[in-house]
């Protein structure tokens, strides 16, 4: 059995924006360490959410355990976020996750190789220059590191993206919608080389995304959300996680849908 | 790290960057031409009307003698002072000019020297012994340029005949409008005083007038009555009645001794009248002889004792007690005297005669005198008389004694050419005193009239032109203030809404794992930079303004002058306060920035 690296416990988090309010709950949550989860649903369910909760820049409003588990080199480091100070919450960003955006996220001012580095300047990793040159030579962008996002086209900016994730080597890849803005099949592509790059460093990725086809069959596990209406202004997500590369089918969909329950 | 992306951000966006810098530029230049300009003109104001030397002059009101070691003292004493120079009495002050085509014009003399603030600091030269610097006024009434020479003509009334001097003078310098609107003349202290002696009776040898020389007279602290009979207290009484004398006292044969320097024949009964504090004169000698005229009294004048150094020729010196003693002194004491020490000996010149003990034949020496104090030195040749007295003292004839005895009271010299004791100048009727700054005025007045004199100074133009400098301040202040204000809010917005345009690049450096203090540095870095490039282009035009301001009105501006300058001391303030407010702005813009979560606020977008 592998061992976890998120540990959550009775995770509540109520959001209140215009007059309504949503409150996130999560009875349970354990992640493993190299697995690829999948966070799917359509928008205002909660997965953007559950992911910044993840990312550790949203502070839940309660919980009963929220831990990470780290392993360093061996052994074994285990993090309650609860009690860390904002500094160390920075510093565990910065060394352990890896987050791809929804636009790549890239700095505009830097050209794709300073924005590449960037991570591994911050995470103060060694042989970056080397790991940079790899990623590049892997993901199709070694003609493309010199230049500024700007110029680059919509896949190649996300292959960027991932790059930057990944040269730290971080035990968790949150990759918040990462194939929105490209085509299908270069989506596809990108999930791939995500996958496959996060696989070969043992990193636990979860993705978020609204398109259910492009995790089906390929995520270990698939957070799903329950929504219940308890008034007009006051909705209600839970979440539950199903394991296994088979449960991810398209008639599941169904059950996510919202289900509005009279008051 | 964070400066280096602060300023890759600078480079990327670069036209923003430009156009910020030229917003912060715009913002700080006028900035800085409105205090240049505040600075360079009040400076110059207060260079002009402030520390304007008629400003700082003070003159006493009413006039009094000063003696020359009073100057030199309140010069050397007093750093307050930066100037002082003796004036004699006004009326002596009035002399005529009289240019070489003949117009005349009734001028007023008034001494000058070296370092004189109002001829110097209005441009002028200090005029040498021949010249004189004539007032704006002065020359146009003479019809007179810098260069010519004109007659300097001073008169008198003696007897009824009116007499006149005349001096040529050439003119150095020509005083502005501004500095003296009077009718005067500067010229060197000799001249004004050669003047007033010769207004005064007096000849003045340096320049051929002629006149009374000032001899010094005798003057006696007492008189000594040697009678055959006791006075009675009556008798005594009207000696010290009426005569200038106001003490009396019987002296015995061994006080005597002490008090002539001989001692009287025992059938001479002796009394000393004597004043306390003033000098008596030959009157009030002869008054006292013609009280007791027909009683077979002896009246001799009487000097206190003047301890003397007397040179004899064979290089050796003596300090020697000196008594006066009258023709009488062998009736009175049996003392013997050389025929020789005897007045109206029949030879013309000779030196003054004192009789000293210790040689054999009659010498020429030198003799010193100086006053208690040390103040006043007199020293004149003499010759010497061998007598018969006492060793350790000498005597001199009552009336030598009585002129050398006036060194207590006032200065003389030995005049050469004239083998005379002379009076000096006693002092001068007043002075003309301009304190270093106006604001030492106050401190100069206050130490004068501590010493009892009463003086005039600009105190009510100083009062002003510091209202007005104050007032000066607050108008520019005001403007100031309303500018800076301004320049604040426009550096804020426009440093605030540059962050606000990095919000996107803020919060996904946070995501990266930033630390908060870290992200805030960047915007930081960034107003710094930007602000310092938009204050050097600022200072760059300020320069230049203030180049072509300061030219424009070059011909209104001494040298030394500006009308826009900027002291070190503000500069450095305004750059700080800049920087400030930079830093803070930024601060404040990166904080709004990124108060929301960042993956939020990158979605929102």
């Amino acid at each position: 059995m592998k061992s976890p690296i998120y540990l959550l416990q009775d995770v509540i988090k109520k959001r209140s924006k215009g007059g309504v309010d949503f409150t996130l709950l999560v009875p349970e949550l354990t992640i493993f360490r190299g697995e690829f989860l999948a966070v799917v649903g359509p928008s205002g369910c909660g997965k953007s959410t559950l992911l910044d909760i993840l990312a550790l820049v949203l502070a839940p409003g309660s919980c009963t355990r929220f831990d990470i588990d780290i392993d360093l080199e061996g052994e074994l480091k285990r993090y309650e976020v609860g009690v860390l100070s904002e500094n160390e919450i920075a510093g565990i960003r910065g060394r352990h996750i890896g987050y791809v955006l929804q636009n790549g996220g890239l700095l505009p001012f830097l050209t794709v190789r300073e924005n590449i580095l960037l991570t591994a300047t911050i995470s103060k990793t060694k042989g970056a220059l080397d790991k940079c040159a790899g990623l590049a030579d892997r993901l199709g962008l070694t003609d493309q590191l010199d230049k500024k996002p700007q110029h680059l086209s919509g896949g190649q900016r996300q292959r960027a993206a991932v790059a930057r994730a990944l040269i730290h080597h971080p035990a968790i890849i949150l990759a918040d919608e990462p194939t929105a803005a490209v085509d299908y099949p270069t989506a596809l592509d990108i999930r791939d080389e995500l996958k496959e790059l996060a696989h070969q460093m043992g990193s636990a990725v979860i993705m978020v995304t609204h398109d259910h086809s492009l995790v089906e069959g390929v995520a270990d596990a698939e957070v799903q959300f329950t929504l219940t209406r308890k008034s007009l202004t006051d909705t209600r997500a839970t979440i539950s996680v199903q394991r296994g590369r088979t449960v991810c089918k398209a008639e599941d969909k169904k059950r996510i849908t919202p289900q509005v329950q009279p008051a | 790290m964070i400066v280096k992306l602060a300023i890759k951000d600078i480079l990327h966006d670069w036209l923003l960057s430009v156009c910020l810098i030229l917003a912060v530029a715009a913002i700080i230049a006028p900035l800085l031409i409105l205090f240049g300009l505040k600075s360079g003109t009040i400076q110059t104001l207060r260079g002009r009307l402030v520390e304007d030397p008629k400003n700082r002059e003070i003159r006493p009101i009413s006039s009094r003698s000063f003696h020359e070691d009073w100057f030199d003292k309140m010069q050397a004493d007093y750093p307050e002072i930066s100037f002082v120079i003796p004036m004699t009495r006004q009326i002596s002050t009035s002399v005529t000019g009289v240019s070489s085509a003949g117009t005349a014009a009734s001028l007023s003399l008034m001494a000058t020297a070296e370092g004189d603030p109002l001829l110097l600091e209005n441009g002028v030269e200090i005029p040498h012994q021949k010249g004189c610097v004539l007032t704006s006024s002065a020359a146009s009434h003479l019809g007179i340029k810098v260069g010519e020479d004109f007659k300097l003509r001073t008169g008198r009334i003696i007897n009824g005949k009116t007499e006149n001097g005349t001096l040529s003078l050439r003119v150095t310098g020509i005083l502005n409008e501004r500095a003296s609107g009077l009718k005067a003349a500067f010229v060197r202290l000799e001249i004004l005083s050669a003047v007033e002696d010769y207004k005064d009776g007096r000849a003045v040898p340096l320049y051929g007038w002629p006149g009374e020389l000032p001899i010094a007279y005798p003057v006696y602290n007492g008189a000594v009555v040697f009678t055959p009979q006791p006075l009675g207290k009556l008798d005594g009484l009207m000696l010290v009645n009426n005569t200038g004398f106001t003490n009396i006292k019987e002296i015995g044969a061994e006080s005597a001794i002490e008090i002539l320097g001989y001692r009287p024949l025992p059938e001479w009964k002796c009394y000393l009248v004597s004043v306390k504090k003033n000098a008596a004169t030959e009157e009030s000698v002869k008054a006292v002889r013609n009280k007791l005229r027909g009683t077979g009294a002896v009246v001799v004048p009487w000097v206190k004792q003047l301890n003397v150094t007397i040179s004899y020729p064979t290089d050796q010196t003596k300090n020697l007690k000196l008594f006066a003693i009258s023709d009488k002194v062998p009736l009175l004491s049996g003392l013997t005297v050389n025929p020789l020490f005897l007045p109206d000996h029949g030879e013309k010149k000779r030196n003054a005669r004192i009789m000293v003990p210790g040689i054999s034949t009659p010498a020429s020496g030198q003799m010193v005198f100086s006053t208690r104090t040390g103040a006043r030195h007199l020293s004149l040749p003499i010759s010497l008389i061998p007598g018969q007295q006492s060793p350790g003292v000498a005597f001199a004839p009552a009336s030598l004694a009585g002129m050398i005895n006036l060194l207590r009271y006032r200065n003389i010299t030995y005049d050469t050419s004239s083998d005379n004791l002379m009076l000096t100048r006693r002092g001068y009727a007043g002075f003309r005193l301009y304190a270093r700054t106006i604001d030492d005025v106050d401190k100069v007045q206050t130490v004068l009239e501590r010493q009892g004199i009463t003086v005039h100074t600009q105190k009510e133009r100083i009062g002003e032109v510091r209202r007005l400098d104050r007032y000066m301040s607050l108008i520019f202040w005001l403007i100031a203030t309303v500018g800076v204000i301004g320049g604040i809010s426009a550096l804020t917005a426009s440093l605030y809404a540059s962050v606000e345009r990095k919000k996107r690049e803020l919060n996904i450096l946070r995501l990266l794992g930033l630390l908060k203090r870290e992200i805030v540095l960047f915007p930081v870095s960034q107003g710094l930079l930007l602000s310092g490039a938009g204050l050097l282009l600022a200072s760059l035009v300020f320069q230049l303004v203030a180049l072509v301001i300061n030219h424009l009105f070059r011909s209104h501006l001494r040298t030394t002058e500006s009308l826009c300058t900027l002291s070190v001391t503000h500069s450095v303030i305004l750059v700080a306060g800049i920087c400030l407010c930079a830093v803070l702005s930024a601060v404040l813009a990166a904080l709004q920035a990124i108060r929301l979560d960042p993956a939020e606020a990158l979605r929102d977008e």
